[in-house]
């Protein structure tokens, strides 16, 4: 992934930074004038659309278009190593699955019905546990730890976890 | 839970606005050198149908502009809100990357599980991105709903060149290509590069399936928001699926008892588990009350409050900001201050703080200020103590929130102090104060430029006549209605003492204040001062000159001027004896009237408490005449403990464009009312002789709106 520096690029303008090779900039845009006159813009439109897609899929971050295509973001070739046990994350994911539905499920009893929700964490329990296991720091950590804002239709998860952590 | 949850933000929209202010106190705490928090990270777990809420979306602007890029949004898009799709017609991830983009925020999708690799891979055309580019959510949220079959004729079936992709796959297998949000390796790579970007914050968008693994009545369907009760059958499949060693007939046994699962402390999965805690420093979410104790301000900061205008015409508001800079130059105590103004500091004379105390801004100061010259330049740093927010009061009780938790979260409590017109507080951010009170924010909240006929000629949605009552709904808030800059003071001094003291009990309260733009002489300390009552909600103002028939005049800020003229009035022109009480919070009063009603009812073989007010009016006879610059609702909260007959004079209604005298008189709310009212009450008794409510009429021309002459012109709006 890119790493981009500076301020959002509606107080930059659009090529931005230096020109490391101004004759080759040069010989682009001579290509693209050249284009304009012998084929009109409506052809050079559409050259320049299949560019800036061309861009967004091979990664490289360009101003001024606002999507890219339906896939993800950061190509298979660019992902790191994932430094976890997947196996064992997998096996207690599902417990704290199982003991977040089943939490929910309980309360549903006639004469108790309290609601709460069971859907919500059930489909975002990768993107917790991820965070739980490998990014979210603890206010014991040398930097302070994190402040994280958990969604409210979530809170099963967060109870089943702390129920596998204090039995 | 106030040992575990950190940010209860569940009403949708209000953990974005908090997680961007989050980030920016970290960065404001951070280049004020109070705290170094250079090594934390903000993460806010948000839904795609919650970034439909205006307050999700109208703030990623400020993250931006500040650089935050130690703040990550991770918006689980599952393409579902509770009714039906998110956007079933189009593309909810591709609408907020091209949000977020343009906004300036850094954005990685994660729509694709790892199983679609090798697809992806093979899509040397683009028949398959294509694809994917153009199917609807409604489609793919259906596609989860339905079969492997289904995925293949559906979506794979588009065309020839992915049809021959999977033609050598399963239905199963089909099935099983799983979307990204459900995969740890796309997740972790997405969290890898979100916390290493610099310069912008970044938004995760990954794809899910809602209800995932909770077998076909769940997943992706419609209702499945709402669905709490599994049946046996739904139980036992997600069990098969999960591999929880549960048996049937544990599920048939009780199906509301369904059994939970623990594998035992010794299970390898679980010290990996809390391994992995112990690594990243301790359990997450932890909330810690404990924090650096603070001195506070001491006699000297408040002597200016004491001594009243002088000869000069002083607003509330003055005497308010004037305490505020002596509290600020408290050497030990001011700079936990964090004065927090939506665009109106001038109006408030809080322009003087610019050159001394700077506006926060963490990009500094890089332009030429036109008004560089000026004693009161616009001062922007990086080490600036003033949250400006902007024409922002959404953003600003965030910024307040932030602050006002700073005790819990980093340990180091600030005083935020929130001044805005007093119209847009309740009315407008009413919900963002309700979640501040659960996350257990303290600071003061100001309310300027405050009543319904104070503030006139900006139109009536300016004109507040009912703020206090908004404000008496959030248990957390303590509301005080002062008339004088004295009142303040204690009040200041208190509401210190009680957030912020060491030793204190119940600290979670956040102090709302009514100030008003009107300048009125302001009478020094009187000598012999009721603070008790001050702080409690009523004190004996003026007590009656004369003898006479009795009444008793309550009035609360800046009516209280009206009660003294009309006291007089009653005096000169009918013999009457009014006393005036400044009733400094109605709102108290009430709280205490109901607590001692409540201790009554559950102990009723012990002697009933009897309530402050009713108290302080022992022995204060004849009728009371209410008068308030808000609706009559507001002191009626008192009316049923005082024994007295009791009536409210109040500006109910939407405002009246005028002067101030002529919506007074309007409203029957100036001092000529007043008298009016008492003569009616004292006729009815026989105290005063029977004509003279009707004779005051006429001599005061009270159904004459021109003829009022309650209030002055002046003052900044």
């Amino acid at each position: 992934m890119a790493v981009e520096q500076g301020g959002p690029e509606i107080l930059s303008n659009l090529a931005g930074g230096t020109d490391g090779d101004p004759e080759e900039t040069a010989e682009w845009i001579e290509s693209l004038d050249e284009l304009i006159r012998v084929q009109g813009t409506e052809r050079a439109q559409f050259i320049m659309r299949s560019l800036l897609q061309r861009a967004g899929a091979r990664s490289v971050g360009v101003p001024m278009v606002t999507t890219t295509d339906y896939v993800n973001t950061i190509p298979v070739d660019q992902e790191p190593d994932f430094p976890g046990d997947e196996e064992i994350e997998r096996k207690f994911r599902a417990w704290m699955r199982w003991n977040a539905a089943v939490m929910v499920h309980r309360a549903q009893r006639p004469e108790i019905g309290v609601g709460g929700h069971i859907s919500t964490y059930a489909g975002a329990a990768t993107l917790y546990e991820v965070g739980f296991n490998h990014f979210f720091r603890g206010k014991d950590h040398p930097g302070g730890g994190d402040q994280v804002f958990f969604q409210g239709h979530a809170s099963p998860g967060m109870y089943a976890r702390l129920s596998l952590r204090d039995a | 839970m106030p040992e575990f949850w950190e940010f209860p933000t569940v009403s949708m929209g209000i953990g974005p606005m908090n997680a961007i202010y989050q980030a920016q106190s970290n960065r404001y705490l951070h280049n004020r050198g109070i705290k170094d928090t250079s090594d934390q990270q903000v993460w806010a777990f948000l839904g795609d149908g919650e970034m439909d809420e205006p307050e999700s979306r109208g703030l990623l602007q400020l993250a931006a502009n500040e650089r935050l890029d130690n703040l990550n949004f991770v918006i689980n898009c599952n393409l579902q809100r509770l009714d039906g799709p998110v956007r079933g017609n189009g593309k909810i991830m591709q609408e907020l990357e091209a949000f977020f983009r343009g906004a300036g925020w850094n954005v990685i999708k994660v729509v694709w599980g790892r199983e679609w690799d090798e697809l992806l891979e093979k899509d040397e055309d683009g028949s398959l991105v294509g694809i994917m580019n153009s199917t609807p959510d409604g489609d793919y949220q259906t596609y989860k709903a339905e079969s492997g079959g289904f995925v293949r004729e559906h979506f794979f079936g588009k065309t020839p060149q992915t049809k021959e992709m999977v033609a050598d796959y399963s239905d199963d297998a089909v099935w099983k290509l799983k979307r990204g949000g459900h995969d740890y390796r796309k997740v972790f790579a997405a969290y890898k590069a979100a916390t290493e970007f610099k310069g912008k914050p970044t938004v995760i968008l990954a794809k899910t399936v809602k209800g995932y693994g909770l077998g076909p009545h769940f997943e992706g369907r419609n209702a499945t928001h709402q669905m709490k009760k599994l049946t046996s059958e739904d139980l036992k499949a997600f069990r098969d699926h999960l591999r929880i060693p549960v048996s049937d007939e544990q599920i048939d046994d009780d199906l509301y008892n369904a059994p939970y699962y623990h594998p035992g402390a010794d299970a390898p999965e679980i010290k990996y588990l809390l391994d992995r805690r112990k690594a990243l420093g301790g359990f997450v979410p932890e909330r810690r009350n404990k924090h650096t104790e603070i001195t506070l301000p001491g006699d000297k900061a408040y002597e200016v409050a004491k001594r009243g205008s002088g000869k000069q015409m002083a607003a509330t508001t003055m005497a308010f900001v004037r305490l505020l800079k002596d509290l600020m130059r408290d050497k030990e105590f001011g700079n936990r201050v964090v004065p927090i103004i939506p665009d109106e500091a001038r109006t408030f004379g809080m322009d003087s703080f610019f050159p001394t105390a700077k506006i926060y801004n963490p990009n500094g100061q890089n332009y030429l200020s036109v008004d560089r010259d000026l004693v009161l330049a616009y001062k922007e740093s990086v080490e600036g103590q003033i949250l400006h927010a902007g024409i922002n009061e959404a953003g600003s009780v965030a910024a307040f929130t932030a602050a006002g938790t700073a005790y819990a979260t980093h340990g180091e409590p600030l005083i935020p102090v929130y001044v805005f017109y007093s119209m847009f507080g309740f009315q407008r951010t009413g919900d963002s104060y309700w979640a501040a009170a659960d996350q257990m924010t303290r600071g003061f909240i100001i309310g300027a430029t405050a009543g319904r006929t104070t503030l006139t000629g900006e139109g009536l949605q300016h004109a507040d006549g009912h703020s206090p009552l908004l404000a008496s709904t959030n248990p957390a808030v303590v509301t005080y209605d002062p008339a004088y800059g004295y009142e303040i003071g204690h009040i200041v001094r208190d509401g210190l003492k009680r957030m912020y003291g060491e030793g204190s009990e119940d600290r979670n309260l956040m102090y709302y204040i009514t100030v008003y733009n009107e300048p009125i002489l302001q009478p020094k300390e009187p000598e012999e001062l009721d603070v008790e009552g001050i702080l409690k909600g009523i004190y004996l103002l003026s007590p009656a000159k004369i003898d006479g028939a009795r009444a008793q005049l309550l009035a609360s800020g800046v009516s209280v001027p009206w009660a003294l003229e009309a006291q007089q009035i009653l005096a000169d022109d009918w013999g009457v004896s009014a006393d005036v009480w400044s009733v400094t919070s109605w709102n108290e009063l009430r709280r205490d009237g109901l607590a001692a009603e409540e201790d009554a009812f559950l102990n009723p073989s012990e002697d009933a408490r009897v309530p402050f007010i009713t108290q302080q009016l022992e022995g204060a006879t004849g009728p009371i005449v209410a008068v308030t610059d808000y609706m009559k609702a507001i002191p009626d909260q008192v009316r049923q403990f005082l024994p007295n007959e009791f009536a409210t004079l109040g500006a109910d209604g939407f405002g009246f464009s005028d002067t101030r005298a002529a919506a007074r008189r309007f409203f029957k709310i100036d001092s000529h009312s007043v008298v009016v009212r008492a003569l009616e009450m004292l006729a009815r008794r026989g105290e005063v002789d029977a004509g003279a409510p009707a004779e005051a009429i006429d001599k005061y021309k009270l159904l004459d709106v021109n003829a009022g002459t309650t209030g002055n012109t002046g003052g900044d709006s």
